[in-house]
Order: structure tokens, then sequence, then C-alpha cells
């Protein structure tokens, strides 16, 4: 009580001594140093009402926890092609799709070469159901950017683990999925900034169409992946473009740890689900506004009738090359011949 | 793995890193469940102070060149800039939905700190001062927020110094520092009030889209007699049964034109140890806001308060006769950072005032107004390491009309790790 009352003749006090009962102060202040600090403060009340009014067109936040994140951005360049956006992929095809992708790491004393998963199992249970509902959400004029951070050993079963920051931008686009890798499990920090650690030391970057990224490591190549080729013909290593009919087979096929036998297929294993209404009694996710483009289309599904005949062609390649098991192809081979 | 294991591995684990990761080694680490990080900045400037001090006497108090009053003089220094060299530890695991980490930091400034080793101010022998402002644990879980109990910078005030560009630099040397010491001023007394290192239990909400708030019971502290026309902790104690009080709600937002507003207040009870005088009261408030957009960032900021002195809290807040002085000030900030080589180039003004106590004569040469204005170039060289310089002109002029001038020129390097 005492303390509200001392507030309010301490603010009335204020008050007065910036409006001109302590005519001496006010003199001291001189009238173009109140006008310099007027104005200032009213430019930064402005900025302050415009950007909170204006903030949440350009982004929207999936998902957040940890320092990580899931966004549905717009596009980092406005020339560029449209996406086919929103699109209603699975989640376990996403999660495929996303597990296919591997790094290429140099050993720094031998300089053997191996390659490791880019997304750990915890990131990918984080990443895979944001990205999906995100590609079902977002407009043409919109990608989905990731941040995500997990743990790797720095040597096979060594006590040191060191924290890895995967970054990039998802997009749907002529029936494949395209990966744009701004940060590849690159270092994660924050920097000290008077002991308060929340500034990341280095930003972490989102990937550009228009510019490669330079990453430490490369990602390695796989069935079902190709790396975007740029106008100039130059190979994109930061741009991956994934067919999620194929990416992911073998990820099926091969023995897992502790000799559990090969991960059965999902109902739709590495594509994403045939096309259909969704329940009458499910509301469709509702695009995020874009103010680029016109309204939404209805989500389309990723797997046109269209390429189904190439994707029968790769399937079998993928089988007689022995990348995929006899189990993972049949069960592919009827899932793909029931959209006939 | 208890904590004193944990902590022990994690020595080790520093051996390893240093050996098997070579230069720049300093990343954040695993080490069984816990998490380690090493970080912080070391850096120096060159800094050529001209002070034009009043022949008609000092202003106690002053920032600008201070209460000296021996005419006017040069003061060159290579020295630490606002920001402390830091070593920071940080140590951090989960189990069971709750994180909970200790972090420890110390910073040792590159000049002499004459008054913690007893040898003269940039004498031979003399060794450079060490602080220890940073050790605390903390526990959160994502539902309910955290709780921090230790030693860390206070709540009022601290968005003000966290957002000021001379953070990086200098800013107002000051007689405080000028000789050694661990840090300048940058705008602390020329803008805002230093939100300190204090023991502290504070407890942080959770972030709720962008919203937050902060609460803190703090450490009592007692009163500095900077001026030597004030009351010190002899006459007010900070042994009374009462703690100080902060607390900020704070909400910020991402996007093209990101940005954050603030407001925080800070209150401690002053228990008169002397029969002739009442018990007082420290309170102040204060509000601002920094918005960016396309490069450009601006910064307002204004606090306001009674008792609560001014620079450093209870610094000259109660006149000789226990009556309190009333305080306020402000500072705006504009930077822009270059597209491409990142280049930072700022101006900011600023001032801090301190009214007369009721005791206090009209003709007092207690400091009225410190002012100051401030042109900054910041450049990094690299991610890690920034080149600086900087021209801070400080006035500071006294009730009676007694006015003092400091001119500032730094130039320096700050490399963070």
């Amino acid at each position: 009580m005492e303390n509200g009352t001392t507030a309010a003749r301490l603010l009335d006090r204020r008050r007065r001594h910036l409006c001109g009962a302590h005519g001496a102060h006010l003199a001291r202040l001189g009238r173009c140093k109140l006008v310099l600090v007027s104005g200032a403060l009213a430019l930064v009340c402005a900025a302050v009402v415009w950007g909170a009014t204006e903030a949440p067109r350009g982004s929207v936040v999936l998902w957040s926890g940890d320092d990580q994140w899931v966004k549905i951005e717009p596009q980092d360049d406005p020339a560029a092609a449209p996406n086919d956006h929103p699109v209603q992929l699975d989640k376990e095809a996403i999660t495929n799709a996303l597990e296919a992708l591997q790094v290429r790491v140099a050993d720094p004393d031998t300089g053997t070469e191996s390659d490791r998963p880019v997304f750990t199992p915890g990131e990918l249970a984080n990443l895979a159901p944001h990205v999906a509902s995100g590609l079902a959400r977002a407009g043409p004029r919109q990608d989905v950017t990731f941040s995500t951070i997990d743990s790797r050993p720095l040597a096979a079963g060594g006590l040191i683990r060191k924290p890895g920051v995967n970054a990039g931008r998802v997009f749907y686009n002529d029936g494949r999925l395209n990966v744009i890798f701004g940060e590849l499990q690159s270092d994660y920090r924050k920097k000290n900034v008077y002991g308060q650690r929340s500034e990341d030391f280095t930003p972490r970057r989102q990937g550009s169409r228009g510019e490669a990224t330079k990453q430490k490591w490369n990602l390695a190549a796989r069935p079902g992946l190709e790396f975007h080729s740029a106008n100039d013909g130059a190979i994109r290593n930061d741009w991956v473009v994934i067919d999620t009919a194929v990416a992911g087979s073998e990820v099926l096929a091969a023995p897992q740890p502790g000799n559990a036998p090969p991960r059965e297929p999902a109902s739709a294993p590495v594509v994403a689900a045939p096309v259909q209404s969704p329940p009458a009694t499910v509301a469709a996710p509702a695009p995020v506004p874009d103010a680029a483009t016109a309204p939404a289309a209805a989500p389309r599904t990723g797997t046109p009738n269209a390429d189904l005949e190439q994707r029968l062609r790769k399937l079998k390649e993928l089988k007689d090359k022995g990348l995929i098991s006899e189990e993972a192809y049949r069960a592919k081979m009827q899932e793909l011949l029931s959209e006939l | 793995m208890n904590i004193r294991n944990g902590l022990v591995a994690s020595a080790s684990a520093l051996g390893l890193m240093l050996t098997s990761q070579g230069a720049g080694a300093f990343d954040m680490m695993e080490v069984g469940e816990w998490k380690v990080e090493f970080s912080g900045n070391v850096n120096g400037f060159l800094s050529d102070v001209s002070c034009e001090s009043d022949p008609a006497g000092p202003v106690l108090s002053g920032l600008a060149c201070g209460s000296l009053s021996g005419g006017d003089y040069d003061d060159n220094n290579v020295r630490t800039g606002l920001l402390p060299s830091w070593f920071g530890f940080h140590a951090e695991r989960t189990e069971e939905n709750t994180k909970y980490g200790i972090t420890i930091g110390f910073q040792p400034g590159i000049d002499s700190g004459a008054d913690l080793t007893g040898a003269p101010i940039d004498g031979g022998l003399g060794l450079n001062s060490t602080n220890f402002r940073q050790v605390f644990l903390e526990f959160s879980g994502t539902d309910w927020g955290g709780i921090k109990i230790g030693r860390d910078l206070g709540l009022f005030g601290s968005d003000a110094i966290l957002s000021d560009m001379t953070l990086s630099g200098v800013g107002t040397v000051s007689d405080l520092t000028q000789g050694g010491g661990n840090t300048s001023l940058g705008r602390i007394g020329v803008g805002y009030l230093y939100a300190d290192w204090k023991g502290q239990v504070q407890y942080s909400s959770p972030n709720w889209s962008g919203f937050s708030f902060n609460v803190a019971v703090v450490d009592p502290w007692g009163l500095v007699n900077l001026s030597g026309v004030s009351l010190d902790a002899g006459s007010f104690s900070q042994e009374g049964s009462t703690y100080g009080l902060e607390g900020k709600v704070a909400y910020a937002w991402e996007g093209d034109f990101s940005g954050k507003v603030w407001a925080s207040f800070i209150s401690q009870e002053l228990k008169s140890t002397n029969p002739a005088l009442n018990d007082e009261d420290a309170l102040g408030f204060d509000v601002g806001a920094k918005v960016g957009f396309g490069g450009f960032e601006l910064v307002g900021y204004y606090y306001t308060g009674e008792g609560i002195g001014s620079a450093g809290f209870l610094f000259d807040a109660v006149d000789a006769a226990g009556n309190t002085r009333d305080s306020d000030g402000m500072y705006v900030q504009g930077t822009y950072k270059i597209p491409g080589p990142g280049t930072k180039i700022g101006v900011s003004w600023g001032e801090s005032n301190l009214d007369r106590g009721s005791a206090d004569p009209a003709g007092t040469s207690l400091f009225e107004t410190n002012e100051s204005i401030v042109f900054g170039i910041y450049h990094p060289l690299t991610s890690a390491l920034q080149l600086v310089l900087e021209y801070t002109q400080t006035e500071a002029t006294a009730h009676n009309g007694n006015e003092a001038e400091e001119k500032a020129i730094a130039v320096g390097a700050i490399l963070s790790y």
C-alpha cells in the first residue's frame, strides 16, 4: 500500500518534472533536446505498434521447443516458381524420405569416409509430423523451414558427443520433395554476451534457392535422391530432390539394430497416402494466408497417376539391385497398383 | 551420475577436447549425461581520453572525468571495454523432464586493478583485476518455467545494458575507471542504472508466444556515498529484515519486423540504523522498446525512481539528512548493419539525472545531469572477431552549474569464443 502511494507520488513528480513545473530543469534540457527525445521515442513506439501488427504475416510457427522450430515462411526468392502447395503427404512418407538422407563424414585422424544419417530418430520424431502439417497448410508461395538439434558421438562408442544443427527449407514441387540445407550438422553454440547465452554464435541459415550454402560435410548420394542442378549446370550439394516413392526403401529393407527384423512398411511406407477426401467430420487443415497468391487450392497428393509407370519401374529396379526386400517390394507394388 | 562426478567428467573432457579438436574447440559438448560449454570473450582497447574540468570546482559524482577538478588533462590506457573479458563455464542435463544446470563465470581485466592488490595504479608489480560475477544453479521445466538461485545479472535495467551498443565498445570512461578497474562504464549512469550482479532467487515464466515475465528476490544492498555528500550504508543498513524485489515483463516477436518491449521495477526497503532517521523506500520503474527492420535497429529506454540513486543501485540515493533523492534517465539509439560486410554503424544519446534531496543546498556541486553521445563503428572481421572504433563525448553538470567534459576515442577488438 505504501509502495503504491510512493509510486503515485513518484509518477506525479516525474510528470511535473517533464512537463514544466521545474522550469529550471526544463530550461536545462533545452527545447531541441526534448524534441529529439520525444521524436525518437515516438518513432520507436510507432515502430513497435507497426511491427506488432505486421509481424505475424511473415511466418507461422508450427512447433518450437528447446531452441528448435518448424515454421511456415515465405519463399526465399520472389522469382521462384510457385510450390505445389498445399500438399497432403503422409507423416511416414516424410519420415522415410528424411531418414534416407545421409551425410558423408571424414575421420579427422584417418581420413576414412563414412556415411551417417543426417537426422537422428529424435530429430525425425519432432520434424516429420510438423513438416507434413506445414506442407498441408502452406500456400504456393510459402516453404516449411526448420531447425533441429541433436547430439552424435564424436567417435563410434565414444563418451563425448557433440550437438549439431540441421536447418533448411522444405517444399514440394513437380511431384518431389525438395530440401535445401542451410546448416548441415553445424556446430551448436550460444554466444556469451554479458553472461547471457541467448544469441546463436552462427546464425542458422535456412538455405537459399539462389545461392548454394557451403557446408562442412556433403550429403551422400542415395537411391531416390538427386541433387538439384542449377541453371548454369552446377550441382547443388545443399539442395536435394527426393522421390518419396523410392527414398527410404533401403532403410526399410536393411536389418535393424539388435537383430530386429526389417521394419514393416506402414500402410503407406515410402510415399504419400493415396488421394482421399478427408472424412466429413474432420476439417482439412486450413492453408496459412499467403498474401502473394490467390487463395490456395485444396491439398493435392504427392502421387499423381501420370508417373505411376515410372515409379513401378523404379521400384523394380530397386528390388533387382537388392536395395529393398522382396516383402517391401510386394507391399509397395500392391499399393501402387491399387491406385489404378 | 551425480553432479560431482558429472563435473569431474566434464573437466576431464576439456582436456580431451583440446587434444582432439585443436584450435577453436570451445564448442558445446556432451559428456555422458551432461552438456558442457565454455564461452566468453577477450577484448582490449586503446582509449585516448581528454578531460576538461571546471576551474570553479568539481562535479560530485559526475561521470565526465568525474569529481576531479585539477584542470585539463589527458589520460590514455590499454584497457578492457564495457564488456569484461569473460571465461564462462556452463553445464546442464535433463532428467525426468527437468533441465538443470550450473553457470560459473569469471572476468579478468587487462589493466591494473590497484585497489584490489594495493599496488599503485599503473605501477610496477601490479596485477590485473578479476571479478567473479556469475555463479548460479538453475532448474526448469517446459510447463512451469524455471528457478535460478545464485549470483547473476539483476532484472531492473538488464535489457537496457544488453541493448546498449557500447557493450561491444567502451563508451564513457570516467575517473571511476580511468587508471584501472575491470571495465569502462559504457552508458551506465548516462542513460540507465546498472543492472549489476546480485545474489538472487529468480523465477522465470515459460514463454507464451513471446510473452514472459520474471520476478526475483534479491540480496538487500546498502547505500553508497560516491559523491561525499550522501549517506552511506553506515546509516541505512542492508542487514534489515527485508529483501530487495525486482520484476520484469516482456513481449518479443520475430519476423521481418522483429522487436521487444519490456517494463521492469526494482524495490527495496532501506532500514535506518540511526534513531534520528526514518526508514525509506527505494523504488524504480523502467520501460523500453527495441525494434529491428532491414538492418536498422532502434532502441528507446526510460527509467525513473525515488531513492534508487544513479549509475549504480543506491549510489547517492539519500542526502545527508536521510531524505531520498529522485532520479531518472533515458537513452535512444539507432544502428544500421550494412548488408554484405555486416559492419554496424550506430549513434546513441542518453542522460541520467539526479534531483537534490530536500536537505541538499541549492548550490550543491552534486551532479544534476550526466549526458553523453556516442558514435560507433563495429566491424565483424570474422564471425568471432570484431573490430571497434568509438567516439564518446560525456558532459557532467552540477546543480551549482559546474561542468566537466570528457572526450574519449577508443579503438580495439573483441574476440568471442
